[in-house]
């Protein structure tokens, strides 16, 4: 099931796409793989696909994909059973989650970290413009409801998939394949992220940030959709970056 | 009404009936999808033997010939299976997509699990639960879907019921709008006139005037603009001159 539930997600499924250039490969596949753990495209307890699918998948060697397979379960993210019905799970533990992010988030320069706060800023904005002009009944009341959803999680790895959950379908409402897609890079490199527990993201308080963009969406009020998506991409890198500080400073 | 008012109705009439033409080839193509499914099921309830997933792999060739009839404007076909229908799984789908890399269709695979933040719950779509719950054809959308085709598309639907008229699940296909639009827009820029296609909900599918593209949205009744709507669809064909 794990391969045809990967195979079935495109947008998303760009998370576990192969890669493109150079670099650090085994880096590249460890941090594709995070974030698709992340973003819940791949779940609690999944099995991976088996070795030579996966490499397939995201374009990599064998030997390139085993080197992140033993990263990501020296990071408690993966295990491996061996034998018969065996092969790698997945751990998406709370835990797990916030020590491989707060580690990712110490790997990122300020200058960084801002730059994506940037890209972040832009899309944002002008998804929620686009969201505002073009979308329709069915779109609003989709948000409403994934907004709600995030009130409602009962750990931080639900609220962050909920979180960049309900951040991508604004991106859908804008009817914009390459903002969507943007957006949903954007959410696997930032959502561990903004729900460290460090952080100290409020469910609830954000939740009615939400359900507050989604009626000037709905509304079609595109100036206060765009102040709104703009201010909260602004006030996210803020934390992010007051962390960041603070870290160095450990 | 003048002279050169009955000539701009008939160039309209001349654009609504290949949109007409368009959907009704895009049905029968359903049609076909869907009596297979139905004569399969029939068939397996006279031998009352309750059916399973891979009883349905046998419309692979039936959707595959169709996808090829209409290669130029579809881009992924199938039947939905309605919940708990199936003896071996509560969700299903037998969706094929035209693989132009590889040459050969691909069977595609969605998310069915329910705990899964990116479950595919079809039966909350409006291209599945129209056609379960009014029983009529439906064409869904424009809408993009980043889940599955991730592109800008129509999904057109045909309610399947078995001999006993229990609904069964949806026949369906695809419809980029890029392929709507190729397909359009030559007979809107033949007629002279600037004119777009609109949804129900408003939201334009092809239209040949720069400021009013695809996925935005229009007005179609707003003061003197010609509305009419096209035959056989939920659309309305709105002039822009």
């Amino acid at each position: 099931m794990a391969v045809e539930q990967l195979g079935g997600l495109t947008a998303l499924g760009a998370v576990l796409s192969p890669l493109d250039g150079a670099g650090l490969r085994t880096d590249a596949v460890v941090a594709r793989i995070s974030a698709a753990i992340g973003l819940g495209v791949i779940t609690d307890g999944e099995q991976l696909p088996s070795e030579i699918d996966l490499a397939n998948q995201l374009g990599v060697s064998t030997m390139t994909l085993r080197e992140a397979l033993a990263v990501l379960r020296e990071q408690g993210l993966v295990h491996t059973k061996r034998g018969r019905g065996g092969g790698s799970f997945i751990r998406s533990s709370a835990e797990a989650v916030n020590t491989r992010s707060l580690a990712r988030l110490q790997q990122l320069s300020v200058e960084e970290l801002r730059d994506i706060g940037d890209e972040h800023f832009a899309v944002a904005g002008g998804a929620a413009v686009l969201a505002a002009r073009r979308g329709v009944a069915a779109d609003f009341e989709r948000l409403r409801t994934l907004a709600q959803r995030l009130a409602h999680t009962d750990d931080l790895v639900h609220s962050a998939r909920a979180d960049s959950r309900y951040q991508i379908e604004v991106a859908v409402c804008s009817q914009s394949a390459r903002l969507t897609r943007a957006e949903v890079n954007l959410q696997a490199e930032l959502s561990a992220l903004m729900w460290l527990s460090q952080v100290g993201l409020d469910r609830k308080e954000r939740a009615a940030r939400h359900l507050e963009l989604s009626e000037a969406i709905a509304s079609e009020d595109e100036l206060a959709a765009r102040r709104l998506a703009e201010e909260r991409t602004a006030a996210d890198m803020r934390r992010l970056i007051a962390l960041r500080m603070e870290l160095a400073g450990s | 009404m003048n002279v050169s008012d009955d000539a701009r109705d008939a160039t309209l009439d001349d654009v609504t009936g290949a949109i007409t033409a368009m959907a009704e080839r895009v049905f029968a193509s359903l049609d076909t999808i869907a009596s297979a499914l139905s004569s399969l099921w029939n068939g397996l309830e006279d031998k009352g033997v309750r059916a399973t997933s891979e009883d349905l792999a046998v419309l692979r060739d039936v959707v595959i010939a169709e996808l090829q009839h209409q290669s130029r404007l579809l881009n992924g076909a199938g039947v939905v299976i309605d919940e708990d229908r199936l003896a071996d799984c509560p969700r299903y789908l037998e969706w094929w997509r035209p693989d132009e890399e590889r040459g050969v269709s691909q069977k595609l695979n969605l998310d069915l699990n329910p705990q899964s933040e990116y479950f595919y719950d079809y039966s909350t779509m409006a291209w599945f639960a129209g056609p379960r719950d009014q029983g009529t054809r439906w064409i869904h959308g424009p809408y993009l879907d980043f889940t599955c085709a991730d592109l800008n598309v129509c999904t057109f639907a045909l309610p399947v019921a078995s001999q006993d008229g229990v609904f069964l699940g949806i026949a369906g296909a695809d419809a980029p709008v890029a392929r709507i639009d190729a397909e359009l827009l030559p007979k809107f820029q033949a007629s002279r006139r600037l004119m777009a296609l609109v949804n129900a909900e408003g939201r334009i599918i092809v239209a040949n005037h720069a400021d009013h593209v695809a996925g935005s949205k229009i007005k179609a009744h707003n003061g003197t603009r010609r509305a009419r709507a096209v035959p056989g669809t939920p659309w309305t064909l709105v002039t822009l001159d």
